[in-house]
């Protein structure tokens, strides 16, 4: 019963405190939350027992996490109770918010308590609040009244509620923290740099592989320190400026993925190339931060151009032998004095070489892919100067050809010219390759929004049959058949590729002994 | 001006070398070759050709430093870059050449790019 020299103005006033204070404490340490709540709730609801039994993970019981006995001061831990002694003790708690027992004896929710437990501690009366805890029932909060049995007001059932629900947000604050935890242990494991960047370009949060490489630097935390300490160049070794890294773009909203930066350190002029990826965080519409991952790719960059080089190398030494091959093979069947049975073993020495100079073109084609990747460095660009380099190309490399080009004004897109001409080359040259001597027409049309360029043939078209796998990587149409001019088949596999990654689209029409038309629709952008 | 119908070849690989020879000569033309820059620029001291058909990985003096050494010395006959790399016309726009043959070529194209820069002399 209560003191009655207490008002209930005052010991509503006393509860709120309690709560005021239990609510802004840190509560993330879990076991402490537990022992400040029983206490407080012994106190402020005048109680002998409070505790709190956590529910086993089977549901076959419950375990004491704190159990304090006001007599003693004293808080123990450890009593644990089955399920199936006191069925309708466990029903009772996954279904109300209070089980007030006035008489605990008696109550049908408390009763199965009543041997050894209640008669041991001489409970009376109960109070028991289940704590709830991202929905399901974590466990309970439990008063116990020693003494005559009492009455348990409404007022006592709501603040042992609100006891209750601290204890659940102690359980989530916990959590939270353990998320932070292991967040932490993870960024702070990958070999990848991490950094936070405010909204001014300044480092706030990093981690210990972003730790090294402000070290590395000579420090760099704030952007204008940074662009004095480290020089940062694109995939081309172009110099980037201070307001188009990846992170000042996504401080602009722009998401940055896997582009490749080489950084040089100014301070001991180290070079490494990193695969850079910004984002930005967002709070609504503003951005407060941006989120800069490095992996460092050095070694997988010195790896490709070793690739390249190999490559390049090898294409030469492959190349001139076929050309003096080839050449004779020519000049030979060209010759009045070659026999006539010698003719066809000179056209076929031709083909031969023919085929291998395809081989090696895609094998260099092959290894242009950086990384296994093809990432675009776009800029806007005058689409009809593109055109006629390709014209220029076609002009040298194809003699017997004439190409036709029908391009407007001046027309802009945003690309990566080099890889894009190199798309536009294939189309040109499969039209030079697969047509007898004559017209090759370029064609550049524009709408709105786009610009399409079309490559028009009359040479053997693509059989029907074989139009649906034409953009496959590897399928070659003419495989095998008198018109077949070697190669690995990528030519239209990469030119595609690299068309749809520019944002656009390639088609094409075609039709048998008629000839085709290649089609590269590109979104086209303001002019440069 | 003057043209002398004669062609400098100079490249590392001996068969080609001689391959370019035997065409050339029976375009018409007179040849002479250098198997990498050093040779050629001595070449240069007595000849005066209308073209001179550039390979460009060579030893001793690749397709590069023959350019640049070429134009440290003034005026030069045109220079056609014969090259295997995969993008020929760049390879000519480094050196400033006047022309590319990508490696393999065609008889054809061979001698429509030659007759470009150098004639028949008259004899």
């Amino acid at each position: 019963m209560q003191k009655p020299a207490e008002s209930d103005a005052s010991v509503a006033h006393r509860r709120e405190q309690v709560l005021f204070e239990l609510a802004k404490r840190n509560k993330a340490d879990v076991p402490e939350t537990f022992r400040a709540i029983t206490e407080a709730a012994a106190v402020a609801l005048d109680v002998e027992r409070t505790s709190i039994w956590r529910l086993l993970p089977d549901s076959n019981g419950i375990v004491c996490e704190d159990d304090f006995a006001r007599a003693d001061g004293r808080h123990t831990a450890g009593d644990t109770l089955a399920a199936r002694d006191c069925p309708g003790y466990f029903s009772a708690i996954t279904r109300s918010r209070v089980i007030a027992a006035h008489d605990a004896r008696s109550d049908d929710r408390t009763r199965e308590l009543n041997t050894p437990y209640l008669e041991g501690h001489g409970i009376t009366s109960m109070m028991d609040v289940p704590i709830w805890h991202k929905g399901c029932l974590y466990g309970v909060l439990c008063h116990e009244h020693v003494g005559p049995a009492r009455r348990w007001t409404s007022d006592e059932e709501t603040f042992a509620g609100n006891l209750a629900d601290l204890a659940s947000l102690a359980l989530e604050e916990n959590e939270g923290r353990n998320a932070e935890r292991r967040w932490d242990a993870v960024v702070n494991t990958i070999q990848e740099v991490v950094f936070v960047l405010d909204s001014a370009g300044t480092i706030v949060q990093t981690n210990p592989m972003g730790a090294r490489m402000i070290e590395r630097a000579g420090g760099g935390t704030t952007l204008a320190e940074r662009m004095e300490l480290v020089e940062f160049r694109d995939e081309l070794g172009r110099l980037i400026p201070a307001d188009r890294t990846g992170g000042r773009r996504s401080l602009s909203g722009e998401i940055v993925r896997g582009e490749i930066n080489h950084l040089v350190f100014k301070r001991t002029g180290e070079r490494r190339s990193y695969r850079i990826t910004t984002a930005p965080m967002r709070d609504g519409d503003r951005i407060h931060s941006v989120v800069v991952v490095l992996a460092d790719v050095t070694e997988e960059v010195a790896f490709d151009r070793l690739k390249r080089e190999v490559l390049a190398a090898l294409a030469h030494e492959f190349k001139t032998p076929v050309a003096v091959v080839k050449g004779y093979a020519q000049h030979m069947s060209k010759r009045p004095d070659t026999s006539p049975a010698g003719r066809p073993m000179l056209a076929a020495i031709e083909r031969a070489s023919n085929r291998l100079e395809r081989l090696i073109d895609d094998l260099v084609e092959v290894s242009s892919i950086s990384l296994g990747r093809l990432v675009l460095q776009r800029q806007p660009v005058d689409l009809t100067v593109m055109i006629r380099s390709v014209e220029r190309w076609a002009a040298q490399a194809a003699t017997r050809h004439r190409l036709v080009v029908n391009t407007p004004e001046a027309v802009a897109v945003s690309a990566d010219l080099p890889r894009l001409e190199l798309a536009v080359r294939r189309l040109v040259d499969n039209a030079i390759r697969y047509s007898p001597p004559g017209d090759v027409e370029i064609n550049v049309a524009t709408s709105d929004k786009d610009v399409v360029i079309s490559v028009r043939d009359r040479g053997i078209g693509i059989p029907e049959d074989q139009q649906s796998r034409i953009f496959e990587l590897f399928f070659r149409a003419h495989a095998g058949t008198s018109h077949d001019v070697g190669g690995l088949g990528i030519g239209l596999f990469m030119a595609r590729e690299i068309t749809i990654r520019h944002g656009g689209a390639m088609w094409f029409e075609s039709e048998e002994g008629r000839g085709s038309t290649f089609y590269m629709r590109l979104p086209r952008a303001e002019m440069p | 001006m003057k043209r002398t119908g004669e062609i400098l070849v100079v490249d590392d690989d001996p068969d080609l070398r001689e391959f370019l020879q035997i065409m050339l000569t029976s375009m018409g033309f007179e040849v002479i070759s250098a198997a990498n820059g050093k040779e050629a620029l001595d070449v240069l001291e007595g000849h005066d050709p209308d073209l001179i058909l550039l390979d460009m990985k060579m030893p001793v003096m690749n397709g590069w430093e023959f350019s640049r050494a070429l134009e440290a010395r003034g005026a030069h006959p045109p220079i056609v870059v014969l090259t295997a790399a995969p993008d020929p016309a760049a390879r000519a726009a480094e050196v400033h050449a006047d022309g590319w043959l990508g490696k393999p070529f065609d008889y054809e194209d061979l001698e429509a790019t030659v007759r470009k820069f150098a004639a028949r002399p008259a004899r």
